[in-house]
Parts: C-alpha cells; sequence; structure tokens
C-alpha cells in the first residue's frame, strides 16, 4: 500500500464496490511476491544475464520465457504453504522431517547465502569504483545502510522501501531501448526457441544451466515462505498472493530479458568484458552515458535487493529453526538474535569484500556449487510437504497436474545441477568453455 | 478480514490489512511430528541422499585434483 501511512494501513477501510475491495486487498497483499522475484535479479544476475546477451545476442531470449511458468510454478508452491502453515520453509523442514535434514537444509542455506552475499558487494565495489567512488566508503555505507533499512521495526516499511528498489529496475526497459536492438527479431527468438550458430556447444549448455540456475535460485523458497508468514497472509489472501507472484514472475522476466538485450548491444558492437562494469564503460561510445551511469547503479540497486532479501532469508530460517522472535515487526530489544543474524550476514560479507586480494573467482563458483546442491534438496522437501494432506488438508494440497509439472521440473533442475555441478568441479573431464 | 455490512440504504465492504486482521488459525503440523514415510516419501529421500553423495564424491574429486596440481607445482 504504497502512499498510505501505516495509521490509515492499520484501520480498517470502507468502500462500497466489490471491484475497488478486490483491488484494495490486492494492493494489502501485494509485495512478498513481487519481491522476491525481482530481487533475484541480483548482481550475479546482471552478469549472467548481459554476459548471455554479449555472447549469443538475442538467441537465448527463449530460455527465459520458458522459465517464466516454471519460477511462478516454484514459487506459487512456497507461498501457498506459506499462508497454510504460517511458518517458514526451513521450521517446516524441521518439523516435518526432523533434524538431521532440518539442519542439512540450514546449513547449506546460510553458507551459500553468505557466499552469494559476498559477491554483491563486491558488484557494489565494482561498480561504485567505475563511478569514481572508492569501495572503502561505497561498501561499508551500503552496508550500514542495509542494516538500517530492517532496523525501524515496521515489516510495512521494509516492504515500500524495497518494492520501491523493485520498480526502479524500469530502468533496465530505457537502457535496452536506446541499446536499440531488432525487436523483431528479438520477440521472435524469444517466442520460438532457436540455437545460435554452432549449435548446442559446450560453452551454450553452460550458460543455459547458468541461465536456469540463476532464475531459480534456493534462497527464494526460503525468503517467500518466511515473508507471507511475517505478513501474516490469510487463506483468503491465497489468490492475491498467487497474482503477486505471478506478476512479479512476469516482471523479472521482462527485466531479465531487458538485460539480455543490451548485452546483446556489446554482441553487435563485438565488445568483449569480463563484467557489466567493464560492459557499461565499453558501451559508453556506442550508447551515450545515460546507458553507462544507468547500468552502473541498477548494478548497485541489483545488489542492494539481493542483500536485503538473501540476508532476511538467512536470518529468518535461522530465527524459525532456534525458535527466537524472528519478525520484522518486532523491535531490535524483542528479536535481538533475528537482526543480529541479519547484520553479521551484512557486515561480514562487506567486510570479506574489502579484504585485498579476497578469493573472489572461488566463491563465486562456490556459490554455483552450493546452489547446485541446495535447490533439488530445497525442491523435493517442498514438493513432498505440497503433497502432505495430513498437513494442508484436501484443499492445499497439491493436485495431480501440479504434480506433473513439478516432477518434470524437478528432474530437470536434478539433472541441470548434477551437470553444473560437474563442469565447475571436473572441468577437465566436463567442458564447459 | 473483508466483512460485509448491509443497512437499508447501502451496501460497505470493509477491507482490512493482514497485518492488523485477526489472527487466523493456521496448518501448523506442530502436533503431527514428522511425516508419515509412505514408499513415495522415502524413495525420494533416498533419491536426495544418492544425489548428495555423487556431489561429495565430484567435489572430493575436484579438492583431490586441486590438491594433486599444488604438489606438482
Amino acid at each position: 500500500m504504497i502512499g498510505m501511512d501505516l495509521r490509515e494501513v492499520s484501520a480498517p477501510i470502507v468502500v462500497k464496490t466489490q471491484r475497488r475491495r478486490n483491488l484494495l486487498t490486492f494492493l494489502m497483499v501485494l509485495g512478498p511476491g513481487l519481491i522476491v522475484m525481482e530481487a533475484d535479479n541480483d548482481a550475479g544476475a546482471v552478469s549472467t544475464y548481459t554476459q548471455a546477451g554479449a555472447q549469443y545476442g538475442t538467441h537465448l531470449l527463449w530460455v527465459l520465457v520458458l522459465l517464466l511458468p516454471i519460477t511462478y510454478f516454484i514459487q506459487e508452491m512456497v507461498a501457498r504453504l506459506g499462508i497454510v502453515t504460517g511458518q517458514g520453509h526451513a521450521a517446516m523442514i524441521y518439523r516435518r522431517f526432523g533434524r538431521w535434514w532440518g539442519n542439512f537444509s540450514l546449513v547449506d542455506l546460510q553458507i551459500a547465502n553468505f557466499l552469494t552475499l559476498v559477491t554483491e558487494f563486491a558488484a557494489i565495489s565494482l561498480a561504485m569504483s567505475h563511478l569514481g567512488v572508492s569501495p572503502f566508503i561505497a561498501v561499508p555505507t551500503s552496508a550500514l545502510a542495509l542494516v538500517s533499512l530492517v532496523l525501524t521495526g515496521s515489516y510495512l516499511r521494509w516492504e515500500r522501501i524495497v518494492i520501491g528498489l523493485c520498480l526502479l529496475d524500469i530502468a533496465w526497459f530505457a537502457m535496452a531501448a536506446i541499446c536499440g536492438p531488432n525487436w523483431g527479431e528479438a520477440v521472435h527468438r524469444a517466442l520460438i526457441p532457436n540455437l545460435p550458430k554452432g549449435g548446442l556447444s559446450a560453452g551454450l549448455v553452460y550458460l543455459i544451466i547458468a541461465l536456469v540456475g540463476t532464475t531459480i535460485a534456493p534462497w527464494q523458497l526460503f525468503f517467500q515462505q518466511s515473508c507471507v508468514a511475517d505478513k501474516r497472509l490469510r487463506f483468503a489472501d491465497l489468490k492475491w498472493a498467487r497474482l503477486d507472484t505471478f506478476i512479479g514472475a512476469v516482471f523479472t522476466i521482462l527485466v531479465a530479458g531487458a538485460m539480455m538485450l543490451v548485452g546483446d548491444a556489446a554482441f553487435r558492437g563485438h565488445i568483449k568484458f569480463d563484467n557489466p562494469a567493464q560492459m557499461a564503460i565499453d558501451l559508453l561510445p556506442m550508447a551515450g552515458p545515460f546507458v553507462k551511469n544507468a547500468l552502473l547503479l541498477m548494478m548497485v540497486n541489483a545488489a542492494v535487493l539481493g542483500t536485503t532479501t538473501i540476508s532476511l532469508s538467512s536470518a529468518w530460517a535461522y530465527g524459525e529453526v532456534k525458535q527466537w522472535p524472528h519478525s520484522l515487526h518486532k523491535s531490535v530489544r524483542e528479536a535481538p538474535g533475528f537482526y543480529l543474524v541479519y547484520a553479521f550476514c551484512v557486515f561480514a560479507a562487506a567486510g570479506l569484500v574489502l579484504i585485498p586480494n579476497a578469493p573472489l573467482q572461488q566463491i563465486i563458483v562456490s556459490v554455483q556449487v552450493l546452489a547446485g546442491l541446495m535447490l533439488p534438496s530445497a525442491i523435493i522437501f517442498l514438493q513432498l510437504m505440497l503433497n502432505d494432506r495430513e498437513l494442508l488438508g484436501d484443499q492445499y494440497v497439491n493436485t495431480r497436474w501440479n504434480n506433473i509439472v513439478n516432477w518434470c521440473i524437478i528432474t530437470v533442475l536434478f539433472a541441470l545441477s548434477l551437470i553444473l555441478a560437474a563442469q565447475v568441479l571436473l572441468p577437465t573431464f566436463v567442458p564447459s568453455l | 478480514m473483508i466483512a460485509l455490512n448491509n443497512d437499508c440504504l447501502t451496501e460497505e465492504l470493509i477491507v482490512v490489512h493482514p497485518l492488523f486482521d485477526e489472527p487466523e488459525q493456521k496448518r501448523t503440523g506442530e502436533n503431527l511430528g514428522h511425516m508419515a514415510m509412505s514408499r513415495g516419501v522415502r524413495f525420494c529421500l533416498l533419491l536426495l541422499r544418492a544425489y548428495l553423495i555423487v556431489m561429495a564424491l565430484m567435489l572430493a574429486a575436484h579438492v583431490a585434483m586441486s590438491a594433486t596440481m599444488v604438489t606438482h607445482r
């Protein structure tokens, strides 16, 4: 409910028509779905999508379109489970599968999240240094701002600010338009699966797997379920939560497509780059200063969005398992452990980036492997819980159609995760590039 | 929650933000204990264990190969 103050929202609102009631209820529910989807376009995603555009032009846009229903199906299940149980994902794994699986999920999540946070701060450091700001100023300042963001003791305040940051990603559409892609060709390639010249090479397979891994991340499952529980969404809100998730999925895929189109400008200009910040500089003569500056700022925005959501997924999961108070409604005094975990994640990751010669490349590789390890296991637990009639009752369990789609998705994700891990860990035997 | 108020002249619909609504009774599963180990659940967990073992073996091979490279340097 952007634009309303907290007192207005806390009081019941009287409306006269059904349409206004629906609109208002939807606006009140809107948030977790949009945020979880858009925050997934984090610094790593900016790098992967622009790289895909720079290497293969618009040839891989169809992969994004294919990922739209997949990401929606997975997150819809998460939202449903969150609304029906009122509990986070980590808490439910502990409760229904026991200590061993609970600890495995929690430890894996915390390590993968922490390493991802390091890459987010590395992106902030890189982008801000290209804008003329020293990393020793940019990184601590952003870490402090990110911790302050959650310390207000108000879920709504946090949600409004983060939705605002999500909407800033509209700038990607302007950047893509300025880069002047061939729109007809882009739409055609988005709708009809096609391969670039050279066919299905090892490098292309690696990039497609990286696109899937970037678009569907393990922390998203934990984040959205905890967020839905913290927002106290009601059974009647389920249809609006589904719409929120669907809008989030569409917006995210469109933004990801815009990132690929910006990368496509580098492809057309035969520009080679190591990271998106370098690409922004190299695109200056071709696309002008707006694209350069906006790209660097959007990199920072992506990293900020990623950091706040990933740190929150860690703090919520830890709080749920330890049975500490864990809510953004609570003040620091009421939930010290929850805020401490969040602040520790942010400051430790920021501190690591500032260490000279920190092994960032090894960290990026570890993130890919851990995400590969984590995603199939987290999705298996999700699928099993969504078939748990004892827990959810007949009304909220998966339908047969849900299960057919989900098992197909799970099978593909298992296979892709194994291939990705093999390419990263055993490059001699399974070449990637 | 959302309530419907009828008086003789107008229909009034009340909308309450989820954060400020009456708490609902959720299905937390607190008293259910662990999930019943049906054949399907057992098979899924077995598959997951096999997947994790393969991943661990790949990681071990990666560490062994990296260690060999460092030793040869």
